[in-house]
């Protein structure tokens, strides 16, 4: 059906489908840019308000029926979720894998873009689950950051060699920073193109980032005990806080509600006293000024919590207040200048008719019991049900005070809920022993430790605690030595050995080219290597919790694939092309 | 940025073919430098040297690439006679306060981005000098400022010998005071008249050397008193840098006690020894003659600077060419001499001030300074009158090669 | 072999007779040996599949077929299976942490100082090396010197170093850190003048005193000139010295070689580049290459434990694998004129070699041991052959 409705939109102009989206916020769940162009190239911008869109709807749109299938042929095709198929085919139509197999076995779509390597291997887009590619020095040296800050706002192409994620084979990239901060911010996931990046949608705040360790240098036992502690403290008082937020949702809910009443009494009686329509202009006003200019895109936060804003939950956020006042449409609550304005209309209306003109406005000012602040919605409730029986105005309820804004403990709550997965960096066995304490006295349902080059000697407690790993930095060698008790080119080997899910992360973006290599060293400490290439593929996807859309050569993933020389951890292997969601983002000249 | 050099050298190699094709630049107002201004003039260049010029009449051989230069002026590559380039640490060596015999071309680097300004300015050929720290700093030489290897860059090895008068070459030294002594600045002249007996003696066992010589071989080669023999003998000319009025007149002084002819450089105060100028028929290389402070890192060397001094020189007769000099408010070297014409000086003697006089002093008017048939290819394009402070050079070429787009 | 005795009998002899003491106590150099693997590389351009050699008083005697059978069948036999022998890593000049004793603090000029004299062969340093696969290397005095002094061939020993050639290169600096503000010369000016009045004065004849004979004999050809450049304006200077006095300089760092490339070709000068690290752009990564098309002999210095990745991200940019192996091994044996002595398995040259589980530039393969002079110094025996990820990575392909 969807499709059916898009294609008659799409062949309109641009504008058109600007208007189109303006007039209709339900098509809004359609992108309507790649089907605009059709050939692989600036379809996905990171401006693109649409990035937002689910996944599960991008797969089901029209974009699919535009662009010719692709088939990839190979030498070797490594699902990595599954054994490596020799002579193997991997059909993409749209941006979704349809079909991997043995060549000859899968059906090849007749009007298909087949790309052909006898002796190339393909392999899933690598998954880089830490890089801080896009991000600039102010962001990555930045020790002012908390829990409210997110990278993703701070995010561009920067315009030089370290951009070119894409070409590395990397096509989805968890981007984070290793700042001085104690509380460094929240991720994002973005898919690098050819000439940028794109949001993941939904992924723009993938994961919050504490640090538990001074990093490289020495330290004291007893520094690194406070460390641990400080980062614990972080988690003090979030009940309470919880609580502020709940009582005034509670209480904006009981204001919706009782503005609702306050509101239908006046029109009630308007409508009583000026049956023949004045009442129907007044009402048409704000309706007529209409479209649903009121509740924007959904604010960043959780939609089960109030919010300090008459706006409300916006689009997404339905089951809320309006939906309490059956009478309301959509219309009479969008925006609250247009309300400010139908209620000037009635109150101006009102003085006429009323044989006493003055109490309508006067009692609450009058009243001091009903100034209190505190309790505004007790003090209304009561003369309001009074005024009922009088047939009374109902007092105009005033809007509750909002407790002050505090991001990152609202970033804390949604760890705790499991909204928000809680990333660790923690280097010696101590510090994570730290930071698996604080997973288990916090009950942290998503906790990931980085680096953990100290597993080592606490391997096994990592697995029991089911805590997954990012490993950066473990090419020995290349980089300064900096722990003399911890090889870091060994730990992946234990961590495998210890059965600790865990991902190899580049960390930096001038060694994103590398990500390989990383790989191909731990194997040279004794990975096995199918472990290791999970580990820079479908174990990070788990990790970011986006292993359902890529990680592996599956059908009903993206269309993300590496296609190379020679193997992947081969020195000389060369890439030969890189598809992220079946679009070609790179190709060898 | 390591990419560069190696386009720029592929770059060099895909124009090479190109310059051996004669080019002619028509229409153009030229300034040949020496020589009258030739309006709708034609310049044919091949090969890397100039192979005519002269009027619209001029004729065009066959096959040339004609670029028509209508309302824009064409110079000769500018000269700046007094030049800073690269780091100044290298180029002052403290192991020894006398160093004749050190020659700054070993430390000459062609990538420095002063040489890439220089060429932006429309400056073709420079005269590069050791640091001031050093009261006898060594070897300058005359370089075009394009190149790769320093030594291809050469128009004039040995083109000078540096000596410094003033505060700079005392200014870091510092007396022995009790013991731990472990630094080489506390054995130098540490004043004004430290420094000139360090000349003195230099130029005094120099003379030795040579009276000797005429005598029993000497025991050692001495590179140093090789180099201050050759000045002695005229066969090298001496540059000294002097500022205030003592400097100047000091510098004049040693000159004329040990008999041998010098160059003034950076002249501020030279409007208060203008007799002794004339008297002693001295060059003068004005440094930066638009400055409103005293050059040097010593700073304080001499009274305000005078920005009628050009004029006056001029005025009476003294030679001297216009420089940019070690004044880090010096602005590009055809500024200068525009500054020098709002003072007064003649528009051809200022623009002479940065092509040809210097080129003579310097003797490398064989090969450039003026646009003459068998010279050098080294010319400017201007947007307009070089000496409009609106000018811009439009392209650049050193040896035929426009050198404005290479790095 | 003849080298090495006047050596050995000479100054260095307190460590030699203790490393012969080694010798003799130890029941693999009392023997022969034969070492067997699946594939070994004896050179770059000699390699034996399924390939064997005999290790007779720590060297290489016979390789291949060449071994006699009666010999074969009286040695031990060390089999490594399916893993793969290649050469010792020689590491170029180096001061191994040891600049305060390279470094003659108090004269700027010191071609007479010995390297040698600092050897401390006790030195912890040495004793990692063969981990990284490094089984000899030029000590070099430090580049804080204008002229620092002769460099010497040392090898990292099973319990304390070896001298293997006393009196290898001259080592020169025009680096930056050799510009010492507290001494002249202070700048590159004064350097460069140092170097040419001591070059003049050693070709002039026969004065000067001990310092100016080193450079004499260098001059002569007894000796590579080695000389410290990063910077194009350094590089430049160190070729001009070579122009003019005639010889073939070893160029250390050379940063911005590709500037001056044209010149190092034509001079025939060999370079010694810093270790390449995974951060520079792909101009400098690219650069190895580079030489390697324009004919010039490079090899890899600075740490050790950066040696097997400075050539495995040079080949990730395109160098050559055999290039790449050769500018570990060969190439700087035969910069310094000790590939009789080390840098390869053939016969004569010492049995230093290591094992890995696959090609070396590949970091799937492990390193699996170190051999100097015969005697394992780090990793697994064999006979028990470990390549215990190999299944695993033949899985990967």
């Amino acid at each position: 059906m969807r499709t059916q409705r898009s294609l008659s939109v799409f062949p309109v102009s641009g504008l058109l489908a600007a208007c189109c989206l303006a007039l209709l916020p339900a098509l809004t769940a359609q992108d309507p840019t790649p089907a605009q162009n059709p050939t692989p190239t600036p379809a996905a911008q990171p401006q693109n308000p649409e990035g937002a869109t689910p996944p599960a709807a991008e797969g089901r749109r029209g974009g699919r029926a535009r662009r010719a299938p692709v088939v990839i042929e190979a030498g070797t095709v490594h699902p990595v979720a599954g054994a490596p198929i020799e002579n193997g085919v991997v059909v993409i139509r749209g941006d979704r894998i349809v079909a991997v197999g043995k060549k000859g076995e899968v059906e090849v779509p007749p009007n298909a873009t087949v790309h052909s390597f006898p002796n190339g291997h393909v392999y899933p887009g690598l998954v880089d689950a830490a890089t801080d590619a896009f991000t600039d020095d102010s962001l990555r040296n930045d020790g002012s950051n908390d829990g409210g800050s997110r990278f993703a706002d701070d995010l561009r192409v920067q315009g030089n060699r370290n951009d070119a994620l894409a070409a590395a084979g990397i096509t989805t990239a968890y981007v984070t920073v290793r700042s001085p901060a104690l509380v460094r911010g929240k991720g994002a996931i973005v898919r690098p193109t050819r000439d940028g990046f794109e949001a993941w949608s939904g992924k723009d705040a993938a994961a919050l980032h504490l640090r538990i360790t001074n990093g490289v240098g020495p330290s004291h036992a007893l520094q690194r005990q406070q460390q641990v502690a400080q980062v614990d403290a972080l988690f003090e008082g979030l009940e309470d806080f919880r609580k502020q937020l709940n009582d005034h949702e509670e209480a904006v809910k009981k204001y919706d509600k009782e503005f609702a009443d306050y509101l239908a009494w006046h029109q009630k009686k308007k409508d009583g006293d000026k049956p023949a329509g004045g009442g129907g202009g007044g009402a048409a006003a704000p309706a007529g000024a209409g479209g649903p200019t009121g509740p924007g895109p959904a604010r960043e936060g959780r939609p089960t919590r109030g919010r300090p804003g008459p706006g409300g939950e916006g689009g997404g956020g339905g089951g809320e207040p309006p939906k309490n006042d059956p009478q309301k449409t959509p219309q009479e609550q969008v925006s609250p200048e247009q309300l400010e304005q139908a209620l000037a209309t009635l109150l101006a209306a009102l003085p006429q008719d009323p044989p006493k003109p003055a109490p309508a406005p006067a009692p609450g000012p009058q009243d001091p019991a009903k100034q209190d602040p505190q309790k505004p919605a007790e003090g209304a409730a009561g003369p309001a049900a009074a005024a009922e029986k009088k047939d009374e105005a109902p007092k105009r309820p005033t809007y509750p005070k909002a407790p002050p804004r505090d991001l990152q403990r609202e970033a804390l709550l949604a760890v705790i809920d499991g909204e928000l997965p809680l990333r660790i960096e923690a280097h010696r066995a101590d510090e994570v022993r730290g930071a698996l304490k604080i997973g288990r006295d916090r009950q942290i349902p998503v906790l990931v430790l980085e680096q953990a080059f100290g597993a080592d000697a606490c391997a096994a407690e990592i697995a029991t605690a089911g805590v997954s790993v990012v490993l950066t930095d473990t090419m020995a060698g290349p980089f300064e030595p900096p722990y003399e008790a911890m090889n870091p080119a060994k730990v992946p080997a234990k961590l495998h050995a210890a059965g600790v899910p865990f991902a190899l992360a580049s960390g930096r973006a001038h060694l994103a080219a590398l990500l390989p290599l990383l790989a191909a060293t731990a194997v040279g400490n004794g990975l096995p290597a199918d472990a290791a290439l999970r580990a820079i593929t479908l174990t990070p996807a788990e990790i970011l919790g986006i292993a359902q859309d890529t990680g592996s050569l599956q059908t009903g993933k993206f269309g993300d694939l590496v296609v190379t020389d020679r193997p992947l951890f081969a020195t000389d292997s060369r890439i030969l092309m890189v598809l992220a969601k079946g679009r070609t983002e790179f190709e060898a000249k | 940025m390591l990419r560069f050099p190696l386009l720029g050298i592929t770059l060099v190699c895909a124009l090479l073919p190109a310059q051996d094709k004669a080019t002619a630049y028509k229409n153009a107002r030229l300034l040949p430098g020496g020589q009258p201004p030739i309006e709708n003039g034609v310049l044919v260049v091949g090969g890397g040297k100039v192979l005519a010029i002269g009027g619209a009449d001029t004729a065009i051989p066959a096959g040339a690439a004609v670029v028509d230069c209508a309302g824009k002026t064409i110079t000769p590559g500018l000269v700046d006679a007094s030049f800073r380039a690269s780091n100044s640490a290298d180029m002052n060596e403290n192991g020894d306060e006398v160093t004749p015999h050190l020659r700054v071309l070993d430390t000459l680097d062609p990538d420095h981005r002063s040489f890439a300004r220089a060429r932006a300015a429309g400056v073709t050929a420079v005269h590069v000098m050791p640091g001031s720290r050093n009261v006898i700093g060594g070897l300058g030489c005359v370089v075009k400022t394009f190149g790769t290897d320093p030594r291809a860059m050469v128009l004039k090895e040995d083109a000078s010998l540096r000596i410094t008068m003033g505060s700079e070459p005392s200014q870091e030294n510092r007396p022995i005071r009790g013991g731990g002594v472990d630094s080489i600045y506390y054995r130098r002249p540490t004043t004004r008249m430290g420094v000139v007996w360090e000349v003195r003696r230099a130029f005094f066992d120099a003379k030795a050397a040579m009276e000797q010589t005429a005598g029993a071989p000497p025991a050692a080669p001495n590179p140093g008193i090789e180099v201050l023999t050759r000045v002695l003998k005229g066969q090298l000319t001496a540059v000294t840098t002097a500022r205030s009025e003592q400097d100047l007149r000091t510098a004049l002084r040693i000159a004329a006690e040990f008999g041998y002819r010098t160059i003034l450089e950076e002249a501020q105060d030279a409007h208060v020894v203008i007799d002794e100028l004339v008297a002693a028929k001295t060059t003068v290389m004005l440094g930066a003659p638009s400055a409103t402070v005293v050059a040097g890192s010593a700073g304080g060397d001499g009274a305000d600077p005078r920005s009628a001094t050009v004029r006056l020189l001029a005025d009476r007769g003294i030679p001297f060419v216009i420089t940019t000099g070690s004044n880090l408010q010096s602005l590009d070297l055809v500024r200068e001499a525009m500054f020098a014409v709002r003072n007064g000086l003649s528009a051809t003697r200022a623009l002479d001030a940065i092509t040809i006089e210097p080129a003579r002093l310097l003797g490398i008017d064989q090969r450039t300074g003026s646009l003459a048939v068998g010279k050098d290819a080294d010319f400017v394009v201007w947007s307009t009158d070089p000496l409009d402070p609106a000018s811009v050079a439009e392209s650049v070429h050193i040896d035929g090669l426009s050198v404005l787009a290479l790095r | 072999m003849e080298r090495l005795l006047p050596v050995r009998a000479g100054r260095a002899a307190p460590f030699v007779s203790f490393a012969a003491c080694l010798c003799l106590l130890s029941p693999s150099r009392a023997q022969d040996i034969v070492v067997t693997a699946k594939k070994v590389v004896l050179a770059t351009d000699a390699v034996l599949a399924d390939g064997a050699f005999l290790i007779r008083q720590g060297k290489v005697a016979f390789a291949g077929t060449d071994i006699p059978t009666e010999a074969r069948k009286k040695a031990t036999v060390i089999d490594y299976g399916d893993a793969v022998i290649v050469p010792g890593f020689v590491l170029p000049p180096t001061t191994l942490g040891r600049d305060r004793d390279l470094a003659e603090a108090s004269l700027p000029f010191t071609p007479d100082l010995r390297a040698i004299e600092a050897f401390d062969p006790w030195q912890e340093e040495l004793a990692k090396l063969p981990a990284f696969g490094v089984t000899s290397l030029l000590l070099s005095p430090s580049p804080r010197n204008i002229a620092g002094g002769i460099g010497a061939l040392v090898k990292p020993g099973q319990d304390n170093g070896v001298v293997a050639t006393a009196e290898v290169h001259l080592a020169l600096s025009l680096t930056q850190v050799a510009r010492n503000p507290e001494r002249p010369p202070t700048s590159l000016m004064g350097a460069v003048d140092m170097l040419r009045s001591a070059f003049t004065m050693a070709k002039a004849g026969t004065g000067g005193g001990p310092d100016v004979a080193v450079l004499r004999s260098a001059l002569g050809g007894s000796r590579r000139i080695v000389i410290h450049a990063d910077l194009h304006v350094e590089l430049a200077a160190a070729l001009d010295l070579a122009r003019e006095f005639g010889f073939e300089p070893v160029l250390v760092g050379a940063r911005e070689a590709e500037k001056v490339l044209p010149r190092i070709v034509a001079q025939k000068a060999a370079l010694v580049l810093e270790p390449l690290r995974p951060e520079q752009r792909q101009a400098q990564l690219r650069l190895p290459t580079l030489l390697a098309e324009a004919g010039v002999p490079f090899c890899f210095g600075g740490r050790a434990d950066q040696l097997r990745t400075s050539a495995v991200l040079a080949v990730r940019a395109g160098l050559d694998r055999k290039a790449a192996l050769q500018a570990l091994t060969r190439t700087p044996a035969q910069l310094f004129d000790q590939h009789t002595v080390v840098g390869s398995l053939r016969a004569g040259c010492g049995a230093d070699f290591l094992v890995f589980t696959g090609d070396p530039l590949d970091l799937t393969s492990a390193h699996v041991a170190t051999f100097i002079d015969g005697v394992r110094v780090f990793g697994e025996a064999g006979n028990a052959p470990k390549p215990h990820n190999a299944a695993a990575a033949a899985g990967a392909r």
